[in-house]
């Protein structure tokens, strides 16, 4: 079995914590970025500025519109378009 | 000077979300939220001549959405006369309780609060609107519908670590956008 790499860079620091985020990263991922952030002060700063963005996302409960929705309004705004060159 | 233009066949695809939010958080029923938008944008296509490119597209669309919103409550005031008012307080030892619960007034925080992440949303739709649009897609699929990477990976035709670039760079854009005000 091939053994993890122990030490990762930045990138996949930045990655793993990123993954972090959406509750994505797997075991091995998390102790990686825990080993790196313990020597690295840049993506400290990275993994703190990143879970506060996570915090204001959830905190401003945005709500995404349906692609069948967008269809809908597509349509009607392409026959209203029609319309009115044919007028 | 005219330095704005419009193109009403992006308006989905650029607008709808914000103006979705824009409106739920004023009308509280998706239903009514929809048909409101849909009537802005024919109401937009209809008045498009008077668009003048002073202020943008957007800013446009949400003045006559505002106005579509005014007449929906003015409607809806319209019909108060036939309203019900239902009074559940029983008789007995539960009387003073309306006292007490108008005295905890948790109105005026919940308010506060929800204004403030109203703002906030709208904030974050707004940088979200300065990066790559195919970015924001992505990351807006992935953070705010919650959407498996699998699932999206499919859709738009790339790698998992493909979706990772781009949500990193998406979520780097948008930390720097909203620092100023919000971090």
């Amino acid at each position: 079995m091939q053994e993890e790499k122990k030490y990762i860079d930045c990138d996949k620091a930045e990655c793993c914590c990123d993954k972090g985020q959406y509750k994505e990263a797997d075991k091995i991922e998390k102790i990686q970025l825990l080993e790196h952030l313990a020597e690295c002060p840049r993506c400290r700063e990275y993994s703190e500025k990143n879970t506060r963005l996570t915090e204001l996302i959830e905190k401003a409960k945005l709500k995404c519109c349906s692609e069948e929705e967008k269809e809908c309004w597509r349509k009607a705004i392409e026959e209203e378009l029609k319309k009115s060159h044919s007028e | 000077m005219s330095t704005h233009t419009i193109d009403p066949t992006k308006w989905v695809d650029k607008y709808s979300d914000y103006l979705f939010n824009y409106t739920i958080v004023r009308v509280n029923d998706r239903e009514i939220a929809n048909d409101l938008i849909s009537e802005t944008f024919l109401a937009g296509l209809k008045s498009m001549e008077n668009f003048k490119g002073e202020a943008s597209e957007r800013t446009w669309l949400i003045s006559i959405l505002k106005r579509k919103i005014i007449d929906h409550y003015r409607k809806m005031n319209s019909k108060k006369g036939q309203a019900e008012v239902h009074i559940n307080y029983r008789d007995g030892e539960n009387d003073g309780d309306w006292l007490e619960e108008q005295v905890a007034d948790q109105f005026d925080k919940t308010a506060e609060d929800d204004m403030e992440n109203t703002e906030l949303g709208m904030a974050i739709l707004d940088c979200l609107e300065k990066i790559n649009a195919k970015h924001a897609e992505i990351f807006k699929m992935k953070t705010i519908d919650g959407v498996d990477t699998e699932v999206i990976c499919k859709e738009f035709d790339i790698t998992p670590s493909n979706l990772w670039v781009i949500i990193h760079r998406a979520r780097t854009a948008l930390a720097a956008c909203l620092e100023q005000n919000w971090f």
